[in-house]
């Protein structure tokens, strides 16, 4: 089986977000009044922030986990890792290292079934950006290259997920070659995972976890995302099912047309299979 | 002479401080205590050493009075076991929802040839006799698959004046013993490996070679057939 490597601080794991920083993120993104661009900085950051709490215990912070972000579209033609200090970072560097922390109030059990509102501090690791172009193949071969090194030097890591949020179709070419070299990046404990959300600023119906071309609209693009998602593994589909979606066998890593619901719950489910992982 | 032969050891990758499970014993006064602190809550290891600790103290919980006892003073020695204000803002965002463990307590009256075991979660008691074992609770192998019971610390900084109720239970059982029986105490990943396949083999392989049991936790943690998870059992023999 794979999917099951334990995840510890001698055997970490990669997870690398890849976030489309194109003007047309300024669009608001139905479900919610703010930007693509707005959101999807803020689900990454909330998720940066989830994994330090994981891995966070009374004598500090534990490494099991390794984070990148790479934007593309800040500038034309560019991609590059956007977050603070070296391109990989230990979720340790991230904690002792946020752009800045924001007070939040959320929302915890009071013991009887209830819920009592609570002060927080949410981490900030980047902001959000809606500039240029859609370099998304630029940006396939800066997480391949992440991917290659981190998995020639740790052979029995949790295989890296890398998750691709983005609106709009590659301008820099077709990302299917660099998508399906990334997928092929294996561990002995299974292929490198690539999750795709496509968000929209159309209040279209989305397709989540779609296991086959048909009822993909005709849409070159849509098709190319499907067939550059990895299959859903086994544990994966487990976690969408808790979450009542309807997942048939053959379900690729894809949201097409995601809103800001499917925003947050496809990157939930793709960095759960790993914190799961966790020793 | 009650004697006690004990083992705790932390899961592998771990350091013996980062060990959150904990046990606390006085044979003299016949009690006997594991806590098994869930480790995807803030300080939980604290929080394991204050239930066993207090209930050591307290001569064991013998009604759900002394429950409740056990985890007020509980409370108050966790809350005092850390440095709040000193904690880094990630740290102090995970401990407001506060600590949670298992617990399991025994006190072996000898005079009477009573014990009175109370539990909350998935730690387990094994009673041997002559005509086999009892565990309390009463578990299956495939139980342990599920979220167990736990008892909850309170709201930990900046919530820790807010009012934490205490809604769980424990359970509380009094039952007879005689010369020559024992108890085993064990958190869950080894409760589970005690009551797969053939158990009496099992806690007789445990008694037989405890001294070197640790050793024997290595290898069946290499097998995959002991989960990788801190493992604390205390033998027993009053």
């Amino acid at each position: 089986m794979s999917y099951e490597a334990e995840i510890s601080r001698t055997n970490p794991s990669l997870v690398v977000f890849m976030i489309d920083q194109s003007r047309s993120m300024s669009h608001k993104i139905p479900g919610s009044d703010n930007s693509k661009a707005r959101e999807a900085a803020d689900a990454i950051n909330r998720q940066i922030g989830e994994f330090i709490g994981r891995c966070t215990k009374a004598d500090g912070i534990r490494d099991y986990f390794y984070i990148s972000v790479i934007g593309y579209g800040f500038r034309a033609g560019t991609a590059q890792a956007i977050l603070r200090g070296e391109p990989v970072q230990p979720i340790s560097a991230l904690a002792n290292n946020p752009l800045r922390t924001e007070k939040r109030v959320t929302k915890v059990s009071d013991g009887e079934g209830g819920l009592i509102d609570v002060d927080y501090e949410l981490g900030i690791w980047f902001d959000p950006v809606a500039a240029s172009d859609t370099p998304m193949v630029h940006a396939l071969k800066f997480a391949r290259d992440l991917v290659k090194d981190w998995v020639e030097k740790r052979p029995d890591t949790y295989p890296p997920i890398v998750i691709n949020i983005s609106d709009g179709q590659a301008t820099d070419g077709d990302p299917t070659d660099l998508a399906k070299e990334i997928m092929n990046i294996a561990s002995t404990d299974g292929n490198t995972l690539l999750w795709n959300c496509h968000v929209s600023s159309s209040p279209g119906t989305p397709i989540t976890f779609p296991s086959s071309e048909e009822g993909l609209p005709e849409d070159k693009y849509a098709r190319i995302l499907f067939d550059i998602s990895s299959p859903l593994p086994e544990q994966y589909m487990g976690y969408a099912r808790e979450m009542s979606y309807n997942i048939s066998e053959g379900a690729r890593s894809y949201v097409y047309n995601a809103q800001l619901e499917q925003l947050i719950q496809f990157i939930d489910i793709g960095t759960r299979g790993p914190s799961g992982q966790m020793q | 002479m009650t004697s006690v032969r004990y083992l705790s050891v932390p899961k592998v990758g771990n350091r013996p401080n980062e060990n959150e499970d904990s046990f606390a014993f006085s044979e003299d006064r016949g009690i006997f205590a594991v806590s098994d602190g869930a480790s995807d809550s803030s300080f939980a290891g604290q929080w394991a050493r204050a239930l066993t600790a207090t209930f050591s103290e307290i001569g064991g919980v013998h009604e759900s009075g002394d429950f409740m006892t056990l985890v007020k003073r509980s409370r108050e020695i966790w809350k005092k076991s850390v440095e709040w204000g000193a904690l880094p803002w990630f740290v102090k965002n995970k401990v407001t929802g506060g600590a949670y463990a298992t617990f399991l307590g025994v006190h072996v009256n000898t005079s009477l040839y009573e014990f009175t075991v109370t539990f909350v979660g998935d730690s387990c008691l094994f009673h041997l006799d002559e005509s086999g074992y009892t565990v309390y609770p009463n578990m299956k192998p495939e139980d342990f698959k599920f979220n167990p019971k736990l008892i909850w610390s309170g709201y930990g900084y900046p919530s820790l004046e807010k009012v934490s109720p205490i809604k769980i239970e424990a359970s509380i059982s009094r039952r007879k013993w005689k010369n020559g029986d024992s108890f085993i105490l064990a958190t869950d990943a080894m409760s589970k490996w005690l009551l797969e396949d053939d158990p009496m083999e099992k806690m007789a392989s445990l008694i037989e070679g405890f001294d070197t049991f640790g050793e024997k936790v290595d290898q069946l943690r290499k097998e995959k057939t002991m989960r990788n998870d801190d493992v604390t059992v205390m033998l027993v023999n009053p």
